[in-house]
């Protein structure tokens, strides 16, 4: 469409966000500070921000610093998510591409795939109890699927002129597999693999809600026992933040690798 | 689509190249799911009997199933509990369609209110539903209300990205179209941009839902007397392996089976798909 | 003939962060009620910002486009248009599509599925009422492409390359049958084209346009008799004295 497009700096344009993010913050404050919600379910934005420069090097008060938390649960939800995607794209990439593979793998996969990460935290606490082991094996557990799917679904979608072109040249099934299936499924294997870090950093919390003495979701559980929100609320926070630059990250490295294709 | 092995010593004829045929592959083809799954049972028993870990044998799970079926857990009968999770996602779900749809669509429509919600949304959108649990139940309890909003913030957050989506992205030559017609912007947005945008908003349902259907099930592992996630806790508090992995099975199979009403669901929504659903 | 459309000196450039692009430079036209008017030009001429400036969809830099000596302002049902790309509504069907103008206008529903069955006649497609674009032929959705702007009653109609993506057979098919569509009231029409031969086949007058920036560079009349023949000599003359002003975009 046409576009006058005079020199609009920043504000002109944004104004609106800008407003309603003050006034967000502003109520926030109010509903606080003026006592119509308790301190002790709600921390003001002042508080939390206070807490959270606390807490960046304090152990107190339920025993790590903000950092040891994060990096437990960091380290858990990355050996987790990588082990998944190891394991899970080349599973569902020979899957889609050699049928007895997915004759043999599909039936029980099948079975297990509508049974939600998530379900599976009590079974492995009940073999592995609540250490790194059974929670790397929930988040393992998460990240597998969403990687299996989406690299089946990725190599099945090959454009079928591709692998007649290679066919025609003589190359054999295998290389075929090697040279035009596998990266012509290159973006649904991304795809898969940005689904499986934001299912594997959800599943990690959870778990760590319901079984863990360090790492992130510990922290808020432990924010509500000691009824301490603004715990709660930078822990949140954390997790939020922390999530979005992992997926952020993974997003400009498909860019990056995508530079060649259209 | 069937890839069969090339001999790469075959030259292409000329007139068009004609692959091995496939019958001799055919039939065993066929009979490797039922091997399969035969082989997967009794892999499963073996690694039961023989307590690697400890695994309930195939038939420990049916008649464990059979025990709860006819019996009660927790003071409940089975189906209570089926019941008691389905209506916590529905409820929390209907809430989120009929404030997230129109939110995210009026965001996706005018750029205004674009404007004034995004930022919030953006700071609330990357925390899992699920780390909303403790302040929930710092603010409402243990009761219906805390399951029903963590269900509802799953639910929320999918279907107003993806009907943002949606509408932001509808296609502007039939806006154009509608317009070289007479339509006025109100008529553009309800006869245009909206049916357009349906199939990116049902998919923004169906996430909702199945994500949904997530956190209920944690919810109600960290805070629940009742309930499919009720169900596997309790199998682990009181040891039993069996009621574990039953309780598993039940709520895969309804995973399944909402998986399946929405696929359903679509067809009878976004009728027009037909061919692009292949 | 009194002349219905009149575009004075339309200027268009768009400004972007990377520069300014003239699409459009000193535009004048003028159509004449019942015309059959061809604009040709190369591919990236701007002769479908052009089309759209007149439909209103766009505005121009500066300029401006006159309907029976009324400025225009937006789109309008009074300049119906039929689009490059198919435009129909996936999830309507045929004859709701076609009805949509009306419907949108608030014509009651009995007239509009009177009118709406009449064009569906008039266009070919008896029997298709109920179909879905997906369901159709390229050929056929251009077809309810038509139907759809002859049902708000247009002024003039504007046709973007409307048989642009159809296959060879098909296009000459489609050349025919809007000739005996346009032949039943003759209905102003401005259509535009990259192809020489439609050009001299369907039009009164073809207007040559200039690669970018856009200007009109000449005018010819093709008095011919309508159904033209393709290999008639007449024919080859004029799509040669034409060919040889035509550029070819690089």
């Amino acid at each position: 469409m046409n576009n006058v497009k005079l020199k609009n700096n920043f504000f002109t344009e944004n104004y609106l966000s800008i407003l309603s993010l003050s006034f967000f913050f502003l109520f926030w404050y109010y509903l606080v500070a003026s006592g119509i919600v308790s301190d002790r379910i709600l921390a003001d934005p002042i508080t939390t921000i206070q807490t959270f420069i606390f807490k960046l090097t304090n152990t107190s008060p339920e025993g790590a610093t903000l950092f040891q938390h994060l990096r437990t649960s960091l380290i858990l939800a990355l050996t987790g998510f990588s082990l998944g995607a190891v394991i899970g794209v080349p599973l569902g990439l020979l899957m889609g591409w050699y049928k007895p593979v997915d004759a043999l793998v599909r039936p029980l996969f099948d079975v297990l795939r509508p049974i939600p990460p998530i379900a599976w935290i009590p079974i492995s606490i009940f073999w592995f109890g609540i250490g790194m082991f059974s929670k790397s094996f929930i988040i393992f557990v998460s990240a597998f699927v969403p990687c299996v799917i989406n690299s089946y679904t990725g190599i099945r979608l090959t454009n079928p002129t591709l692998i007649r072109v290679a066919e025609v040249y003589g190359a054999s099934y295998r290389e075929t597999f090697f040279r035009v299936g596998v990266p012509s499924a290159v973006p649904m294997i991304f795809t898969g693999l940005k689904l499986a870090l934001s299912t594997a950093w959800m599943t990690l919390v959870a778990a760590e809600l319901l079984a863990a003495n360090e790492g992130l979701g510990y922290m808020i559980q432990m924010g509500r026992r000691l009824a301490r929100p603004d715990i709660i609320i930078v822990g949140m926070l954390t997790i939020g933040a922390v999530g979005a630059l992992i997926a952020s990250g993974l997003q400009s490295f498909d860019s990056k690798l995508s530079k060649w294709r259209s | 689509m069937a890839l069969n092995k090339v001999d790469i010593n075959v030259q292409p004829k000329e007139e068009g190249y004609v692959p091995k045929s496939k019958k001799k592959t055919f039939s065993y083809i066929q009979v490797l799911p039922v091997v399969s799954f035969a082989l997967a049972l009794g892999i499963w028993w073996v690694i039961a009997e023989l307590e690697l870990i400890r695994l309930p044998t195939p038939a420990e799970v049916i008649m464990q199933l059979y025990v709860m079926a006819t019996g009660t857990v927790a003071g409940q009968p089975l189906h209570f509990h089926v019941y008691m999770s389905l209506q916590r996602v529905l409820i929390a779900f209907v809430i989120a369609l009929a404030v997230g749809i129109p939110l995210g669509t009026m965001m996706g429509w005018n750029r205004r209110i674009e404007k004034i919600f995004n930022p919030i949304f953006e700071i609330f959108r990357p925390i899992p539903p699920i780390a909303w649990v403790p302040l929930a139940i710092l603010w409402m309890g243990i009761g219906e209300a805390p399951k029903i909003f963590i269900v509802w913030v799953g639910c929320f957050v999918p279907m107003v990205v993806n009907s943002f989506t949606g509408m932001r992205y509808a296609d502007k030559l039939l806006m154009d179209a509608s317009r070289t017609l007479g339509a006025t912007r109100s008529q553009q947005f309800f006869n245009v941009a909206l049916p357009a945008a349906l199939p990116s908003i049902f998919a923004g349902v169906q996430n909702g839902l199945s994500l949904g259907w997530m956190c209920v099930l944690a919810a109600e592992m960290i805070a629940a007397r009742e309930g499919a996630g009720f169900l596997i806790l309790q199998g682990m508090y009181v040891r039993n392996e069996a009621m574990i992995v039953s309780g598993m099975l039940i709520i895969g199979l309804l995973g399944f089976l909402i998986a399946i009403f929405l696929r359903y669901m679509e067809k009878v929504i976004t009728p027009w798909r037909k061919e692009e659903l292949v | 003939m009194k002349e219905i459309i009149k575009c004075e000196n339309l200027c268009k450039t768009f400004f972007t962060e990377d520069g300014e692009e003239e699409v459009l430079r000193n535009i004048n036209l003028s159509v004449k009620e019942n015309e059959f008017l061809v604009i040709l030009g190369p591919g990236q001429c701007g002769k479908t910002i052009l089309l759209n400036i007149i439909a209103g969809l766009e505005t121009a830099t500066s300029g401006r486009v006159l309907l029976e000596g009324e400025e225009v302002k937006g789109p309008s049902p009074e300049r119906g248009m039929v689009f490059q790309r198919i435009a129909l509504m996936p999830w309507k069907t045929v004859i709701d599509n076609i009805e949509l103008g009306p419907r949108l206008r608030g014509v009651p529903k009995k007239t509009r599925r009177k009118e709406a069955l009449e064009l569906i006649n008039m266009v070919g497609l008896n029997g298709f009422e109920k179909a879905y674009p997906h369901e159709l032929s390229g050929g056929m959705k251009q077809r309810v492409g038509i139907a759809r702007a002859y049902a708000s009653n247009p002024k003039i109609l504007l046709m973007d390359e409307p048989f642009g993506h159809l296959d060879a057979q098909t296009r000459y098919y489609m050349e025919e049958e809007i000739l005996r569509i346009w032949e039943q009231d003759k209905r102003t029409v401005i259509f535009v084209t990259n192809n020489i031969e439609e050009a001299v086949y369907l039009g009164d007058r073809v207007l040559i346009m200039s690669k970018l920036p856009g200007t009109i560079k000449d005018e010819h009349q093709i008095p011919m008799e309508r159904p033209r023949d393709y290999t008639d000599q007449a024919f080859l003359e004029y799509r040669q004295e034409i060919s040889e002003q035509t550029e070819l975009a690089l």
